[in-house]
């Protein structure tokens, strides 16, 4: 996996009440592009996202994480370079201290003890949450809770970044500092999102999904620009495009 | 709702315990496990008339609760819990075991109401003995001393992922409970006919949480092995701690301890 391009080729997946959730997607990822998939609710982003890491299986199509094809017996390694952050944080921390969540990753691919803290220590510097270390998760805030789920991903020292709504839940300062921490992060970096602001601040690429397909793929600020192409997706422009209600000044 | 929410915090309490920097918490999760065993079964293995020979084992939890910096009176609501049911099965006792014993002078009472005593002293110092282990040691580190114990993986894990699973269904019940009693706010309680459909909820609500927590731990490179932190070593301090306590409960045992001090004291 020296390059870690993330290659899907007419991917289908159809859940099993019978919902069409992705019809025949495809795209290339380069090693540390940041891409935004957006789309109404209900568009396949998540579920996308779920079927690159192996959780969902493809109906018919073809998933590439480097060299490796997303299949069982690549799992393993597929997982290790890949950090999946959730769109509920809690369902993230389930340890009995910050410093147990965040050692989960490097515990589970038998690290010696040593490296393990070394690992802890650095992700939770990388995401300002050195101080919560001995804290248990549940009392963390909205924030400091999403700054931990992102360590304890980042401790498993991953080349790419998948994360599901992570500006979600958050208030406006805790958004601010995810936003500044995800261009701080030089990793490959593929975030579904309704939070169009973080788009256009984090990535340069911008995938539309809409019905299980790709409705729209190029550049952040051409597609967030496009008011038509973004109304129907059900989408509409980041505040920081549109005009100002008083002065109608950008 | 406010019951719910400070039920949560209640439960978490022995979580937050377990995880204080005193003398007993550093101790080996190993050493205080075997400690506990071997007192609950010593304090189990007195005949059900021995109540004085009873008496020297509140030492153990005294020490306890005193090194490890535990609070009491939480912990001995804590171990009330049970109480009940142990009253409840031992009131058979004095009603069917009226054979007199003299206690003090002339004072008579039947050996059914001792044997009841005993059984409620058991019972309370064997609670009291779990959880003062519980509010000592760590879950995982629970699971790992079990694990060197050789209890089978399974268990352990079983074990460990219950007892996560539990605060799910705690917090899952408490979000469904408000949302009931904000539509429903003259009611007590649930309405019986609301019972099914909210149980159900429950059930695939927790279900759907527990699914995204193993989600997150598969691509955290679970496979169905728990690893927690590396195993630590059994210091010096952990075999004085093993050996005093053994030597302890040997000589409780055996030696009725209240009786010698008497005599030593009294000179008898």
């Amino acid at each position: 996996m020296s390059q870690h391009k993330v290659i899907l080729k007419n991917i289908f997946y159809t859940y099993p009440d019978g919902k069409k959730a992705i019809n025949g997607i495809s795209f290339e990822i380069n090693h540390g592009e940041s891409v935004a998939i957006v789309g109404s609710n209900g568009a396949g982003k998540s579920t996308l996202l779920l079927s690159m890491v192996g959780i969902l299986s493809p109906d018919s199509g073809d998933i590439r994480i480097g060299d490796l094809a997303v299949i069982k017996k690549n799992f393993s390694t597929i997982r290790q370079k890949i950090g999946f952050t959730f769109q509920n944080a809690d369902d993230q921390l389930f340890n009995a201290t910050v410093y147990d969540d965040v050692a989960f990753g490097p515990r589970s691919y038998k690290l010696s003890e040593i490296e393990v803290k070394k690992r802890v220590e650095r992700a939770l510097e990388i995401v300002g949450a050195s101080h919560l270390m001995e804290r248990p998760p549940y009392k963390l805030s909205g924030g400091e809770k999403r700054s931990v789920s992102i360590a304890s991903v980042l401790s498993m020292e991953p080349d790419i970044l998948l994360m599901d709504e992570p500006s979600s839940a958050l208030d406006p300062k805790s958004r601010r500092r995810l936003i500044n921490l995800l261009k701080d992060f030089t990793h490959t970096k593929i975030i579904a999102t309704h939070d169009l602001d973080l788009v256009l601040d984090v990535c340069e690429r911008t995938i539309v999904l809409g019905n299980g397909q790709i409705l729209a793929d190029g550049s952040t600020q051409k597609i967030l620009n496009d008011g038509e192409l973004l109304d129907r997706c059900g989408l509409e422009k980041p505040f920081a495009l549109q005009s100002c209600p008083i002065c109608s000044k950008r | 709702m406010s019951n719910i929410t400070s039920s949560i915090y209640k439960i978490r309490f022995l979580d937050e315990m377990s995880q204080r920097c005193t003398v007993i918490h550093k101790l080996h999760p190993l050493v205080k496990l075997i400690v506990s065993i071997v007192y609950i079964i010593t304090t189990v293995s007195f005949d059900k008339y021995e109540i004085i020979n009873l008496i020297p084992l509140a030492v153990y939890p005294i020490v306890i609760f005193n090194l490890g910096d535990i609070p009491f009176m939480p912990v001995f609501k804590r171990s009330l819990i049970v109480l009940p049911i142990v009253l409840g099965v031992g009131i058979f006792n004095p009603i069917i075991d009226k054979e007199p014993i003299i206690i003090f002078a002339n004072v008579f009472i039947s050996r059914g109401w001792i044997s009841y005593l005993g059984l409620v002293i058991k019972c309370f110092f064997t609670v009291l003995c779990a959880l003062l282990f519980i509010s000592t040691t760590s879950i995982d580190n629970i699971a790992m001393s079990l694990s060197k114990l050789k209890v089978p993986k399974i268990f352990t894990i079983q074990f460990l992922l219950t007892y996560r699973y539990i605060y799910v269904l705690i917090e899952e019940f408490a979000n469904i409970w408000t949302a009931y009693t904000l539509r429903a706010p003259k009611q007590k309680g649930i309405h019986y006919k609301s019972w099914g459909s909210l149980l159900g909820q429950l059930l695939m609500r927790t279900y759907d949480r527990a699914q995204s927590i193993y989600y997150c731990m598969v691509l955290r490179g679970y496979n169905g092995e728990y690893h927690q932190s590396e195993e630590e070593k059994l210091y010096l301090k952990d075999y004085i701690y093993l050996f005093i306590w053994i030597c302890f409960m040997v000589l409780v045992r055996f030696y009725n301890i209240p009786v010698l001090l008497g005599s030593i004291m009294t000179g008898v």
